[in-house]
């Protein structure tokens, strides 16, 4: 079995008494693991739907998130995959595309870029 | 080694008032029995205490780590009222703080976690650790009755983006384990 190893964080010059390890993902409980911890991220996962909606893709059997062509699952952090995350990543997926349905509706003119899950 | 690690947040002396009062008042009601509004205020001062007193910079000091308005400017001023997706400007003074690519906060002072000596990492060894601890004792499976694989994919949903250490992604930067 092989673990990477964690790379120590070197941007302070005390790292050597006392290391420190740069997070990779935004360090809030901000919905990341759905909409990514980049811009960038987030502006691929949404593609270019007025309404900001995230990408799915619709196949015989149901709505599922997309996958890149070697299958892996494109979403905000997809680390650890299994069944039970998937489930629950699709789900808010859906949710999120659900809201914007409903915000839609409701408020005509709003733009879409915003429209993001509250945690 | 700093031993005087700066706080990142100073309460003021109106918000510590606040934290002692709602200490006195929980030795005898918690939060959750309190009316709506006064426990709302109890939660707020309960944020403060844990993040004066339980919270400590990943770094030694909050500059230049955690930005200033001045090193980021806000590009869009919609970030005002909507997340950027890298996580910044939750903080305007500090942009950068819990942004990806800084370090996360701790619960211990730096000065408490000092590097230990490979010999105090490997003591004791985690395989002992793990063997003590893991080990299916006489009897055999035990079945958890409370709870089902949901439960692990919700705490996974909920915590697996909050923080990711940067990794070594060369093969020589591995441990082997076998």
């Amino acid at each position: 079995m092989k673990l990477p190893k964690s790379k120590a964080d070197h941007d302070d010059p005390d790292y050597v008494n006392c290391p420190g390890y740069k997070n990779v993902n935004t360090g809030w409980w901000d919905g990341s693991q759905i909409y990514g911890s980049s811009e960038a991220a987030t502006a691929a996962l949404r593609g270019q739907h007025p309404d900001g909606k995230l990408i799915l893709t619709e196949e015989a059997g149901g709505i599922f998130l997309p996958r890149d062509p070697d299958g892996n699952v494109l979403t905000g952090f997809s680390n650890n995959w299994w069944i039970g995350i998937e489930m629950l990543h699709t789900l808010f997926a859906l949710e999120h595309n659900t809201l914007c349905d409903m915000f839609r509706k409701s408020y005509p003119d709003w733009s879409g870029y915003v429209s993001r899950l509250a945690f | 080694m700093d031993n005087k690690q700066k706080r990142t947040f100073q309460p003021s002396l109106f918000e510590r008032a606040g934290i002692a009062i709602f200490r006195t008042i929980n030795k005898h009601i918690p939060w959750y029995k309190l009316p709506g509004l006064l426990g709302a205020f109890n939660l707020s001062a309960l944020r403060m205490e844990l993040r004066a007193y339980n919270l400590h910079d990943g770094y030694p000091s909050a500059s230049p780590h955690h930005g200033n308005p001045q090193d980021v400017p806000m590009e869009d001023k919609r970030y005002l009222k909507a997340r950027h997706s890298d996580g910044k400007f939750n903080a305007l003074e500090l942009p950068l703080m819990g942004c990806a690519g800084i370090r996360f906060g701790r619960n211990f002072p730096r000065s408490e976690c000092q590097k230990p000596t490979e010999e105090e990492l490997w003591t004791p060894d985690p395989r002992l650790v793990s063997d003590k601890f893991m080990a299916r004792k006489e009897g055999g499976f035990i079945p958890a009755t409370t709870l089902n694989l949901l439960a692990a994919a919700w705490i996974q949903f909920q915590t697996h983006d909050w923080f990711n250490h940067e990794m070594v992604r060369a093969l020589s930067g591995r441990i082997f384990l076998d």
